[in-house]
């Protein structure tokens, strides 16, 4: 049951999902602090990208199940199973995501409703990301029950999620602002980070052993991978610094975040395609 | 609460693999999984003497082991769906079938790979101690097939007590305090600690869940 296939849906899923939330996060901020009523329309229309993203990683990730027709009972486990918690609060983002995103179609949705609505959509975004930071924390599994897991989820999240941002934002016709150059230092810091905590990890990877395999072993190009994700993801970074230009044309700044966004999901799907063959357990 | 488990004596057992044919013939299992294995741990090597003559140290035995049924299991933990029950008054660790979804988390976090997603029914299985039997009065089947006589089952504690000297690991099981395994294995002198590493299963093929 460690088939390739199960590490590609959910290697697909957290490359998805975090920098979804993160990115509707992003253009929750920027809806919530529109000064016109015009650009907070836009961005409701828009908005649906992000989730959008985060729903193509959620329903990646149930490819996995053997069995889905039985997956309701996934919520008897809530409070003592992390991935319950998991499901739950992707539940509750998508619904809140989802439902926001339609209703705002409404020609009278007055900012009463709409931004408390909003930002209940995004505490849920926030805790669907610590749960699923979290949701590797397998007392049996050494691999994995390190804090370079939910570091790395959240740092890779960020990153994607902020260069994913700068295309929607492009796509609802946001202006460029000194906003648009404190994303991508953002994303700067969050590569930076992810990269560190990478390295980091790949080194204490040294330390882990059980009576048959290394954990080095399951993972030897780890050290490339990294340098791919580092490179790329700088490539993702230099494309969307290269819109900010004032001269360029908007057509031309969408088709630089274009390129960026697939580069840098590119890069994170890299990285956690190695975090899943990763898994070892403490027995053999 | 009761806690029931089996007793492996590794000074007899032969490695025939009675018991994990029994319980496959038992329990209609298809040919890519089984619920009891039987490990093969070998090592060993040439000693040189230094005096141009070279001894062998090679050493082997046999695990049979089905699930342990842990007291703190991490597949009973990790189930989201809270499909892997462990019975209030024997201590075995079930699967409940309507409620597994086959998505994996019990193969993933058990430390014995014990649990498997059956690719029919796309759900997971697992040794239950051949529960139906024993509430029966009967014996697992698996020990009541061993010609060697090297697997008892009943309560955990009171075989310990029966069989001095026990211990509830030999490699290449995992170490004991990840899940806490009621176990009670009798070690043969060639039986090296859990965690080590100087010999390697000879079986892998045979042992891998598929």
């Amino acid at each position: 049951m460690t088939s390739g296939l199960d590490n590609l849906s959910l290697a697909l899923f957290t490359a998805l999902a975090p920098a979804g939330v993160v990115a509707f996060i992003i253009m929750a901020l920027a809806r919530l602090f529109a000064i016109d009523h015009e650009r907070a329309v836009r961005i409701d229309r828009m908005i649906a990208l992000p989730f959008a993203v985060a729903l193509v990683g959620f329903i990646a990730s149930a490819t996995h199940l053997g069995t889905p027709a039985n997956a309701l009972h996934v919520f008897s486990g809530v409070g003592t199973s992390p991935l319950s918690n998991e499901v739950l609060a992707a539940v509750m983002f998508l619904f809140l995501a989802g439902s926001y995103w339609m209703v705002a179609f409404k020609v009278n949705f007055p900012d009463a409703a709409a931004k408390p609505w909003l930002l209940v959509a995004c505490l849920a975004g926030i805790a669907l990301l610590a749960c699923t930071s979290q949701a590797y924390a397998v007392r049996t599994v050494p691999t994995w029950n390190t804090p370079y897991s939910p570091a790395n989820l959240l740092l890779t999240g960020l990153f994607e999620g902020t260069v994913l941002s700068q295309l929607f934002l492009a796509a609802a016709k946001v202006p460029l602002s000194r906003w648009s150059f404190l994303l991508v230092g953002l994303g700067a810091a969050s590569l930076a980070a992810g990269v560190v905590s990478m390295l980091a990890q790949n080194a204490y990877l040294a330390s882990i052993a059980n009576n048959e395999i290394s954990a080095a072993s399951l993972a030897p190009g780890y050290p490339l991978v990294i340098g791919i994700f580092a490179l790329v993801g700088a490539g993702a970074l230099l494309l969307d610094g290269w819109a900010l230009r004032p001269r360029a044309t908007e057509c031309a700044r969408l088709i630089l975040r274009i390129a960026a966004a697939i580069l840098a999901f590119a890069a994170v799907f890299a990285t956690r395609i190695v975090f899943y063959n990763l898994h070892m357990t403490v027995g053999f | 609460m009761t806690q029931y488990g089996f007793y492996f004596d590794s000074t007899r057992c032969t490695g025939c693999r009675t018991c994990e044919m029994a319980c496959k013939d038992y329990n209609d299992l298809p040919a890519n999984y089984a619920f009891r294995r039987v490990f093969d741990y070998e090592g060993g090597d040439w000693k040189d003497n230094g005096d141009g003559t070279f001894e062998p140290t090679s050493w082997a035995y046999h695990v049979s082991m089905a699930c342990n049924h842990c007291a703190m299991p991490a597949c009973v933990a990790n189930c989201p769906q809270g499909a892997l029950e462990k019975d209030a008054d024997t201590g075995l660790v079930s699967r409940d079938e309507e409620k597994c979804i086959g998505c994996g988390t019990c193969v993933k976090s058990c430390p014995y790979e014990v649990p498997v997603v059956d690719t029919e029914t796309m759900k997971s299985a697992k040794c239950d101690g051949c529960a139906s039997r024993v509430a029966e009065g009967k014996m697992p089947i698996c020990v009541d097939a061993c010609p060697l006589r090297a697997l008892e089952f009943g309560d955990i504690e009171k075989l310990r007590a029966a069989h001095p000297g026990t211990v509830d690991g030999i490699a290449p099981m995992a170490p004991p305090d990840a899940t806490k395994p009621s176990a009670a294995i009798l070690a043969c002198p060639a039986a090296k600690d859990c965690g080590d590493t100087t010999g390697a299963i000879a079986n892998p093929k045979e042992v891998e869940n598929a």
